[in-house]
């Protein structure tokens, strides 16, 4: 097992890379999975959108619409004064998607109310034109209309306050079905544990990419393959042994960044499925072995295929959906990016996210289990191809 | 002395075929990625309200004031575009048929008093579908409170409902820039810290203890400051240029835009450019071995631009509201900020922070750099 130990040893050199891509990914991953929280159901629920309210006037009147906000909304309330009041700074929470929707109550909203110079006296910031921005927008105009309305028909102002609050709890029941047309596609959910899965086709693809195209190309060092050659073994036994050790490595790899995975994943309803979330990324890893052993057959400098393992994998991933879902893109794009293998990956862990332990395995589940395979033999083949014509150049 | 140096350095650098394509070619690609990845969602917001295509279905003996009203909303305003356009269905079966082909996003079935909203996913779209009922439903519920309490009062009912009160006016920056243009922000930050790369590769070049070149150098009686501040204008001027052809391959050939004038990106692309030679010129002066020479930029400039949010957009706002100080010390979110503050806000105190703090973080890294390479001594050679 000469050439087999010769391969693992020669990835000691690489150890520190390993180390080092492995803890960037893992920080990328843990803040990715913390940021990312949201759900999705097959029952009917309102979108809860965050509102940042800065109120100024803090009367009964701003604090009944608050409260109306609070029942439906996820309210941050920013205790600021006319003075620390920063527009600038809440447009940013709201650019950045912090906020989906900010409302300053100016000092004397109440007593403009109440005179009936209330007219666009409340200010918001909103994404352009957004559709969250209509619906609070709309839930603030009832609302207040409400009052305004009871304290012109006569009604006190606790009143009014009382009955508007007591109306839109009443009004805000509406019978809503979803019909299901069993399209996985259309949904995605970052409460899963697919989100975590599919975040590390980017960690797991560059790991297997770079290390085994280094390892690779150290072993094709006119050095070390001397040496290799005057072994006594035979040219089929050095492949088998070279091909178990390429293996060996991308197993245990890829079984990191599986325990990794599974590690964040821990407490997401369908932690369940994780057996089949693991043969999709066993499948990843002889795509990126294939990858791997296409990029090291066009060079052997660590910083070429530094080069064009970030290249290939991060436009991949940024194309697949693994880092921006699919469904943002256009139809065009998600056609195009079905062409690339990391697709066939990211859709069949929506496909296990969205189907029970009983019919997960299907025939397009195998389907894309195949089709990561099928380019992992046509990289491995092309691989092969470049290889041999070099060889017949070099002579 | 200087400028030869100088000149030798862009020669020596053009040859490194991998350093031409990593600051070249890479940005080029990763660029062309995202914009076909989401190019449509900077030209086109996701988040835009478009008209919500609805299917109404009324059961026997229905009125027709829900009608009336989901109507009115299909047409322009002047505070809204058209909110709905409404088909009306005989059936329910027909109706669900056009939803199931997606050719509406949701159905009003209005049977026994009561509105049911039928629609396939939640979202917005369906919160938006229930709120106007919820509204249709509440000025019913107003209406019939006040006139059986105050039915005098009717007369100041009709003209409230009709007055089409608004309380809210928008506060707007009126900044035309895409929120997604932070992906190419990020982009051009990585892009800039990349050239990282082109430093320690430089530094390998000059020290004695890692190249052929470098033992000649050491060796020679030049100025080794002079020459290597040579290098680093050197590199610089082969970033600035790289990233010059990114920023016009965006501008021009991609057509998104900056969000300010061109040649303000390039001066401030041309900065950053500086700060990531000078970050290489520390990096290469620190490590001696070969291999984190070429592992430490890479893993340094992915971790800034990660924070900076070139993979998940956001992050550094999150940041900026959690540890802001973060945000100061990472290069990559500085320029982005820098770049974003133009383009948004204009030339704000935020904005010559941020270019403050780049020219500091270059000087700071000079300064060190040039603490450890002074009067280095090898003693194993």
């Amino acid at each position: 097992m000469t050439v087999f130990k010769a391969t693992l040893l020669s990835l000691r050199s690489f150890s520190q890379t390993i180390i080092i891509y492995f803890l960037v990914f893992a920080i990328f991953a843990v803040v990715r999975a913390k940021v990312s929280s949201n759900s999705s159901a097959d029952i009917y629920k309102d979108t809860s959108l965050d509102v940042a309210v800065v109120d100024l006037d803090k009367s009964d009147i701003s604090e009944a619409l608050i409260s109306y906000l609070d029942s439906s909304q996820k309210i941050t309330k920013l205790n600021l004064t006319s003075e620390e009041l920063d527009y600038q700074a809440i447009n940013d929470n709201v650019r950045f998607e912090i906020y989906d929707y900010a409302i300053v109550i100016p000092k004397d909203f109440k007593n403009l109310l109440l005179s009936g110079d209330y007219e666009d006296s409340i200010q918001y910031l909103a994404s352009a034109n957004s559709a969250s921005g209509y619906l609070i927008s709309q839930k603030i105009n009832t609302f207040l209309s409400d009052i305004k309305t009871y304290l012109d028909c006569g009604y006190s102002e606790e009143e009014s306050i009382n009955i508007s609050l007591e109306q839109v709890e009443k009004t805000d029941i509406v019978e809503t079905k979803i019909y299901s047309n069993n399209d996985y596609k259309s949904t995605t959910n970052s409460a899963s544990i697919s989100s975590s899965f599919i975040f590390s086709a980017y960690s797991c693809l560059m790991i297997l990419t770079v290390c085994i195209a280094s390892v690779l190309g150290f072993l094709k060092d006119k050095d070390s393959k001397d040496r290799i050659n005057i072994s006594g073994k035979s040219f089929a036994s050095r492949n088998k042994e070279l091909i178990l050790a390429v293996l060996l490595i991308g197993f245990v790899l890829t079984t990191c960044f599986f325990i990794y995975s599974a590690i964040l994943g821990r407490n997401q309803p369908d932690f369940h499925m994780l057996f089949f979330y693991g043969i999709n990324e066993f499948f990843l890893m002889f795509l990126g072995i294939g990858i791997a052993y296409f990029i090291c057959s066009i060079t052997s400098n660590t910083n070429l295929i530094n080069m064009l393992s970030n290249m290939i994998v991060l436009s991949m991933s940024f194309l697949c959906g693994v880092f921006v879902p699919s469904e943002f893109m256009s139809a065009t794009v998600v056609k195009f990016s079905q062409l690339l293998p990391v697709y066939w990956f990211v859709d069949c862990c929506k496909y296990i996210e969205h189907h029970s332990v009983s019919n997960v395995f299907s025939s397009h589940f195998i389907e894309c289990l195949l089709i990561q395979l099928v380019y992992a033999i046509i990289f491995f083949v092309a691989g092969i191809i470049i290889n041999k014509k070099r060889e017949q150049y070099a002579y | 002395m200087f400028l030869r140096i100088f000149f030798y350095k862009i020669k020596q650098l053009i040859r490194m075929r991998w350093l031409v394509g990593w600051n070249f070619l890479f940005p080029l690609v990763l660029a062309s990625a995202f914009y076909l990845g989401f190019g449509n969602m900077i030209k086109d917001d996701p988040n835009r309200l478009d008209t919500i295509e609805v299917a109404y279905v009324a059961g026997d003996g229905i009125n027709s004031n829900f009608l009336s009203v989901i109507e009115e909303l299909s047409k322009e305003t002047k505070d809204h575009g058209k909110i709905l356009e409404v088909t009306s269905f005989d059936s329910l079966e027909a109706a669900s048929d056009a939803l199931n082909k997606k050719d509406i996003e949701g159905i009003y079935y209005q049977h026994d008093d009561n509105i049911e909203i039928i629609v396939t996913e939640n979202g917005l779209i369906s919160t938006s579908l229930s709120q106007i009922v919820k509204s249709y439903q509440n000025y019913q519920a107003s209406f019939e409170k006040i006139l059986s309490e105050k039915p005098e009062e009717i007369d100041t009912l009709i003209a409230s409902i009709n007055s089409n009160m608004s309380f809210l006016k928008k506060y707007d920056f009126k900044s035309g820039v895409s929120q997604y243009m932070q992906f190419f922000y990020a982009l051009l930050a990585m892009s800039s810290l990349f050239s990282s790369w082109v430093s320690t590769a430089m530094m390998t070049s000059l020290c004695a203890n890692l190249s052929e070149c470098g033992k000649r150098f050491e060796l020679a009686p030049g100025h080794k400051l002079k020459a290597i501040f040579a290098g680093i204008l050197a590199g610089t001027l082969l970033q600035t240029l790289s990233n010059t052809v990114v920023i016009c391959y965006v501008e021009y050939c991609l057509g998104l835009h900056w969000g300010s004038p061109i040649y303000m990106v390039i001066a401030i692309t041309s900065l950053a450019s500086a700060l990531g030679i000078s970050v290489g010129t520390l990096i290469g002066s620190i490590f001696k071995n070969e291999l984190a020479l070429s592992m430490v930029p890479l893993a340094f400039t992915m971790t800034c631009s990660f924070f900076s949010g070139l993979m998940m957009g956001g992050i550094q706002q999150i940041i900026q509201n959690f540890c802001p100080i973060l945000n100061k010390i990472n290069p990559a979110t500085v320029f982005t900020d820098s770049l974003y503050q133009l383009a948004c806000y204009g030339k704000t105190s935020a904005y010559y922070q941020d270019l403050g703090i780049m020219v500091l973080m270059i000087a700071i890294c000079l300064i060190i750099s040039v603490l450890i390479l002074r009067r280095r001594n090898y003693d194993s050679i």
